[in-house]
């Protein structure tokens, strides 16, 4: 897998590269700001950049504006945005164009190299990532606010877990429950979003984000 | 004799006794005028009631005309308003505010029917015209007769055959004449000479209004000298306390009355006492700080110094000397010539040629001090003084709004803080939010050392003994150490977490990487709440303003949730006029109230820091509306209007 990498802390780039070439990555570019990234986007044509939030030169949200520019130019590019804090609307604005293929994780997902490289490999193949932390968030707020108020705990459990991109399957196996358990509460949170049932990952966290994007008056 | 001729001499018969009731009355209604004039500024009872109560003439002088005449006059009245009724709690509600006896919003709405009915002044404008369109006319009748009956026989059957002949005409004139004024009007808006009359009417009256002013002022004057003097002080403060309710009364009415900005040049009530740590209190002044041992002794040295070590306390006093002689010099001039020009050279002048029917009268001059004391003014041809009166009237109305404004403008020159008063305030709210600022900054501080040292700082240290250990077992039990290194990254992952929040405290970083209008609605997004954003700001304020701003809006939606109960928010932020404008409304319980929680009151410091002011909407029952005015520029021109839910 090649991958381009833009951040711009010396040590972060560096660890990041060893780490990505010790599972098998190839980085064919590590650079430091924005305008470079797009430049090393258009000749690698990488199949996924690894983008920090906040880059030189503005030092503002450099590094996702272009992220964003990239993937307005070429549909579908995979992109990991990766940021020391994580805001709800920064999630809306990379999931707006429903192509997929976007992760967006907090820094310290790092340490835990394996998640972090299953991750990657997700976003790469077109799947959705988003960091648990953007999920709790918006859990979190959504007491009074309806449908989201209406799910129960376990669904919200559940909930979070599609939107990290978990099949069924690895859902069962984080919860220690069924995977026919985990069937019925995807089933109910559809209902209760109003959304359509869909056992393609990469869908089912699309149409969550879909509801998350459109569906709050 | 056939009946219409029965009708007829019942008709001339009682004209004459009519007559004389209805001139009686218009005398009345005169008499009511004034007395309810009188009553209705003297402050008690409200000026509603001797309004409302004076209306039973108008009333009997409609209801006699209308059966007399066999033309009813209708009633012109709006019907009177509604009782106000308690809400669930008990309370009575006047637009915002809440009371808890229903006297006040009682007397508000009685206040508008009577105010807001033409109906009102219209009565008032018959009273003062009746008199000599309707009540002259309406004793000619009887007056001929008693005139007739005086005289020698041919010429006497002469007047008092007149006085009968002329009743029915006179009975068909009030007919015609007390609808005019005491009937409903079709008309809503005034007339050009009514336009023009009108304020200057109103000019008149003020300047009335303020000659009463001058003379209880000198009253208070008084009490003054009387507080210092006997009382030895004592009751200073509170004198100067009721003088400054009565000086502020009429400071507003001046500025509401001619526009002019009179300003409040007092000092700010002093906050209530609070004891140090050693039982104290302390009354800090620049130079010396004075300790006394009682809540109540300072609270006396507060008060003193509030009142009457305030130099506006002085130039009040001075303005109270000073009023008589202004209202002497400015109002007597125009209400003169209104007075003498309306009321002695036409007024009386009409009821004067009444008055020569039976005895022999100079009627035109019919007040005489005026040829009395100017001989000259005797070269004006009788006839011509209602003229003159005319004349004078006009130039008395004319005068009155210039000599109101001068009034006010010679009044604000003691009534309004000086350059030294501004100042002084200035400097006071500078040293107060500069010494708020420093307090809160170091109290920042002190937060920010202290969750350090708390949190991240711990969980490093833990880390770092963790691999310590690790350093040892390593190759002893390889799986005890595997177990560690799990922990120590669980350690630096809680630390990473508490840098996070703390720096989401100290500065979040959605406002450094999006500026204010992104990083509200990023608040908006991690709110309980359903929260709308408005935001209309084409460009960026300055970054100390942002993050104020930024962390009043987080202060007020959390007590949005918190305290009011509420479901749904709003949040509107505009730049206009050089202000930032940010209003947050909630569809909670209201009754917010800064005095009682510290959140309001410390968005308001942090705001004051900056020059911005809070404003608080929040009647109990909802819904609670904040705005936070805050003058700056807008800088680094960057479109982003756009309205988003979240």
């Amino acid at each position: 897998m090649r991958v381009v990498l833009a951040e711009d802390l010396y040590l972060l780039r560096d660890g990041l590269t060893h780490l990505l070439t010790a599972h098998g990555c190839e980085v064919v570019a590590a650079v430091e700001t924005g305008p470079e990234l797009a430049e090393a986007i258009e000749e690698h044509s990488p199949d996924l950049a690894i983008v920090d939030v906040r880059l030189p030169p503005t030092f503002t949200d450099e590094g996702l504006q272009t992220a964003l520019e990239m993937r307005r130019k070429r549909p579908g590019l995979p992109v990991l945005v990766l940021s020391q804090h994580v805001e709800q609307l920064y999630a809306r604005e990379l999931l707006a164009d429903g192509a997929g293929a976007i992760g967006y994780l907090l820094k310290d997902r790092v340490m835990n190299a394996a998640q972090f490289v299953d991750a990657l490999r997700r976003v790469a193949d077109g799947g959705t990532v988003m960091d648990p932390d953007v999920i709790a968030k918006l859990l979190a707020g959504s007491a009074n606010k309806q449908p989201l108020g209406a799910l129960t705990p376990r669904e919200r459990e559940v909930l979070e877990l599609m939107a990290e991109g978990c099949s069924n399957a690895a859902i069962g196996q984080r919860l220690f429950i069924g995977e026919g358990a985990v069937g019925k509460h995807t089933a109910g949170i559809f209902a209760k979003l109003g959304l359509p049932v869909s056992d393609d990952t990469n869908r089912r966290v699309l149409a969550v984000i879909a509801y998350l994007n459109n569906a709050q008056p | 004799m056939c009946p219409p001729d029965r009708e007829v001499v019942r008709r001339v018969l009682t004209a004459p006794l009519y007559g004389l009731v209805l001139g009686v009355l218009s005398g009345v209604g005169l008499v009511q005028l004034v007395v309810v004039f009188v009553i209705g500024h003297a402050g008690m009872p409200p000026p509603t009631v001797p309004v409302r109560v004076a209306r039973w003439l108008p009333n009997l002088y409609r209801r006699l005309v209308g059966s007399w005449s066999g033309t009813p006059v209708p009633v012109p009245y709006r019907p009177s308003p509604a009782k106000p009724e308690p809400d669930a709690d008990g309370w009575y509600r006047d637009e915002d505010e809440l009371y808890s006896t229903p006297w006040i919003a009682v007397f508000k709405r009685q206040w508008d029917w009577l105010t807001q009915d033409p109906a009102t002044l219209r009565d008032h404008g018959w009273a003062v015209l009746n008199p000599v369109v309707g009540g002259v006319p309406a004793l000619l009748p009887v007056g001929l007769i008693a005139a007739g009956a005086w005289r020698p026989l041919p010429f006497g059957v002469v007047l008092v055959a007149a006085g009968f002949a002329v009743g029915p005409l006179v009975m068909r004139w009030q007919a015609r004449w007390t609808p005019v004024l005491l009937g409903p009007t079709e008309r809503t808006g005034p007339t050009r000479a009514w336009a023009w009359i009108a304020p200057r009417v109103t000019a008149v009256v003020r300047l009335g209004s303020v000659i009463g002013t001058a003379v209880g002022g000198l009253g208070l004057a008084a009490l003054h000298v009387l507080a210092i003097v006997p009382t030895l002080l004592l009751w200073w403060p509170e004198v100067t306390l009721v003088s400054r309710r009565v000086v502020r009364h009429r400071r507003e009415e001046l500025a509401r009355w001619t526009g002019l900005d009179v300003p409040e040049p007092y000092r700010p009530e002093p906050e209530p006492p609070t004891p140090e740590a050693d039982g104290t209190y302390r009354l800090r002044r620049p130079v010396v700080t004075v300790l006394y041992r009682s809540a109540e002794e300072l609270r006396q040295a507060q008060r003193r110094r509030w009142t009457v070590r305030d130099p506006a306390a002085w130039r009040d006093f001075a303005w109270l000397l000073v009023n008589p002689l202004l209202v002497v010099v400015l109002a007597v001039v125009p209400l003169a010539l209104v007075g003498y020009g309306f009321v002695g050279l036409l007024w009386v002048a009409a009821w004067a040629q009444l008055v020569r029917l039976f005895v022999p009268y100079d009627s035109w001059f019919a007040w005489t001090f005026l040829a009395d004391l100017v001989p000259a003014s005797g070269v004006v041809p009788g006839p011509l003084s209602p003229l003159v009166g005319v004349a004078a009237t006009a130039a008395g109305l004319a005068l009155a709004p210039l000599a109101l404004r001068a009034y006010a403008w010679a009044s604000r020159l003691l009534l309004a803080p000086t350059k030294a008063a501004v100042l002084a305030r200035r400097v006071d709210r500078l040293t107060e939010t500069r010494a708020d600022a420093r307090d809160a900054q170091a109290a920042e501080l002190r937060r920010i050392e202290r969750d350090l040292h708390d949190g991240a700082q711990a969980h490093w240290v833990a880390m770092g003994m963790r691999l310590g250990v690790v350093e040892q077992l390593i190759d002893r039990d390889p799986e005890a150490a595997k177990n560690l290194v799990a922990q120590a990254q669980q350690s630096s992952v809680n630390a990473l977490r508490e840098l996070r929040e703390l720096i989401r405290g100290i500065h979040p970083p959605v406002l450094a990487e999006r500026g204010l209008a992104d990083a509200i609605r990023a608040l908006a997004l991690d709110s309980p709440l359903d929260v709308e954003v408005r935001v209309d700001l084409p460009g960026r304020v300055e970054a100390p303003i942002e993050i104020s701003v930024y962390f009043s809006v987080r202060e007020l939606l959390t007590n949005a949730a918190r305290h009011a109960e509420a479901a749904t928010a709003r949040i509107e932020i505009r730049h206009g006029e050089g202000v930032l404008r940010v209003e947050v409304t909630d569809d909670g319980r209201g009754g917010a109230d800064p005095r009682k929680g510290t959140g309001l009151r410390g968005v308001q410091r942090r705001i004051a820091t900056f020059d911005g002011t809070l404003s608080l909407r929040s009647p109990r029952g909802g819904p609670t509306s904040v705005l936070l005015e805050v003058p700056c520029a807008l800088s680094l021109p960057r479109t982003s209007t756009s309205s988003e839910t979240g």
